[in-house]
């Protein structure tokens, strides 16, 4: 044992640098640390987020366990494209992508397990693949930012900015993402339908953020048409999202067709939602991120009783159409 | 004209504005003093519809006021996440192409193709300052607008509102710094816990500070004169 810990430290001291003890000791608490909030995040989840991670992660995975052998891909991707911790990791002084590098290998082990009792061939190319993602361009924190040029080639109109501010978030890792679910599809395409699930919600996500009144006025459309060109737009780009795993389904078949039409309506459903209670909590500058989880995580939920959905959108898009009638008014 | 007539406004049960008369003359410079919470943010708010009044009535020339007609810019201004500078007053301009941005940067000198994120806080007023040209309505309502701008901005926004009003369009601001406000009003009506005090014509100007301060001057004597004893 003693001698796998000798290892180990020598292993990080070559990556890090000649302070040996302290790189491995500071990593060994950032990871306890990870534990810890991991531990957190699970005993503070409140029954709404239970049940959606019981829906949408834990049965997927136990219908699939072949999911759980996929699941380090996408989560590893998905933080590399999200680091908000960088900062805090300086000030460690240790190198920051030796924390990642460890973190996503110790992320790869269940993965890594269930491939080997699974008998899945490629499952030893998880952990190249955590190295390699940890040695990834991380986004840029610096003061100046400028639009990168790449961004000339996001494929969406700047009128929907929800959706163009979102891809320029994440860059990359976005495009990444989408490539990869698509591969899942390929591969495993009995997986379709939760893909499907994950694409539509991530586009709810979309729609957490507000604009400022100036931005709403601009489009100078009254509260009923602003709703509805919102919609049609959000309708428009959650089916040319689908559109790849709609093919794969075509060229597989692994369900009845009705499946993948009933999660293609939920989502559209849900995507709906997500934009009327954004505009129904509306107002100038306030946060409504953490209200609009909540009746999201509520209105996922009730998708056990499929008429819900449609009804809160019809009560929402009353509520939001009352409260864009303060700002749009002069409009309708 | 724009016409304020009895205009009440409550937040729960505590009167934000307290009956408020006020003809304010169009194609003029019309400035808000008065101490924080006296009610200037929220005038111009009730102005723009943000909150609705107990009673009174507002109109603009001889109609209804809406706000089609203000081109509002609020004391905190939000764009969204993400987007550049350009890419917001493109948004902006979407129905009003006329608005020449690369002529206005010119004089407002503002890195637009740089995320809005990392604008600093004069930066962000400056932009928003822009977002409010371009909508071209005609009354212009600026809370605070000389907040976190630079001396040379400051000088810049004074001369363009001066040129705006020339042109015709009818300007309301509210502002903490005096100087500007005297340098550039036409009238300055001064608010106090939600009841408008007085008007001040231009002629009238020198005696606002004293107006303002005299009461509490000579608290503020008594009191430092009782903590020196």
């Amino acid at each position: 044992m003693n001698n796998l810990l000798n290892y180990v430290q020598s292993i990080f001291s070559f990556i890090g640098g000649n302070v040996r003890t302290n790189n491995y000791d500071i990593i060994k608490k950032i990871l306890e640390l990870r534990f810890h909030q991991f531990q957190r995040f699970f005993i503070d989840l409140e029954l709404s987020r239970s049940v959606i991670i019981l829906f949408f992660v834990v049965i997927p995975i136990v219908m699939y366990p072949y999911l759980l052998c996929l699941l380090p891909i996408v989560i590893i991707l998905f933080l590399q494209g999200n680091r908000k911790d960088i900062p805090f990791l300086k000030l460690t002084g240790i190198p920051i992508r030796t924390v990642f590098m460890t973190e996503y290998i110790a992320i790869c082990i269940p993965g890594l397990i269930a491939g080997i009792i699974l008998h899945v061939s490629w499952i030893y190319l998880l952990i190249p693949y955590a190295i390699l993602i940890a040695f990834l361009p991380v986004k840029k924190t610096s003061i100046m930012r400028k639009a990168h040029p790449s961004d000339r080639f996001i494929p969406i109109s700047k009128t929907v900015y929800e959706w163009y501010s979102v891809i320029r978030k994440f860059k990359f890792y976005i495009y990444a993402f989408y490539c990869l679910l698509i591969v899942c599809g390929i591969l495993v395409p009995n997986t379709i339908p939760i893909l499907m699930v994950i694409i539509l919600i991530m586009v709810a996500s979309f729609y957490a953020t507000t604009e400022s009144f100036h931005i709403l006025e601009a489009f100078r459309m009254g509260s009923d048409r602003f709703l509805i060109y919102k919609i049609i737009r959000a309708i428009q780009l959650t089916t040319i999202s689908l559109l790849p795993f709609v093919l794969i389904y075509i060229i597989w078949p692994d369900f009845e067709w009705y499946v993948i039409f009933a999660i293609y309506i939920a989502g559209l459903v849900l995507a709906i939602n997500a934009i009327l209670v954004k505009y129904m909590l509306y107002e100038d500058g306030r946060d409504i991120k953490k209200a609009q989880g909540y009746v999201i995580q509520a209105v996922m939920i009730s998708f056990v009783f499929p008429v819900v959905p449609v009804l809160t959108a019809a009560w929402f898009y009353w509520k939001a159409r009352k409260r864009l009638k303060k700002y749009l008014y002069a409009f309708d | 004209m724009l016409s304020i007539k009895n205009l009440t406004v409550f937040y729960g049960d505590t009167i934000a504005l307290d009956d408020i008369f006020l003809q304010l003359e169009a194609k003029k410079l019309h400035g808000f003093i008065g101490l924080n919470g006296a009610g200037k943010t929220t005038l111009l708010n009730t102005l723009y519809g943000f909150l609705e009044q107990e009673s009174g009535e507002i109109l603009w020339n001889e109609r209804e006021l809406i706000t089609t007609d203000i081109a509002y810019l609020p004391a905190e201004s939000y764009f969204y996440q993400y987007i550049t500078g350009q890419e917001y007053l493109e948004l902006i301009c979407l129905k009003n192409p006329d608005f020449d941005i690369t002529l206005w940067n010119e004089m407002f000198n503002l890195p637009l193709d740089d995320l809005i994120e990392s604008y600093s806080s004069g930066m962000k007023k400056k932009l928003a300052v822009m977002g409010v040209m371009a909508v071209n309505r005609s009354i212009i309502m600026l809370d605070e607008p000389f907040n976190n701008l630079d001396i040379a901005t400051n000088h810049l926004l004074g001369t363009i509102l001066k040129k705006l009003v020339e042109q015709g369009k009818t300007v309301l601001l509210t502002s903490h710094v005096l100087e500007s406000m005297t340098s550039l009003c036409d009238h300055i009506h001064l608010i106090e816990n939600g009841k408008m005090l007085q008007t001040f014509d231009k002629g009238d100007f020198m005696g606002i500070e004293s107006y303002l301060f005299k009461k509490r001057d000579t608290l503020l004597d008594k009191n430092l004169r009782k903590l020196t004893e």
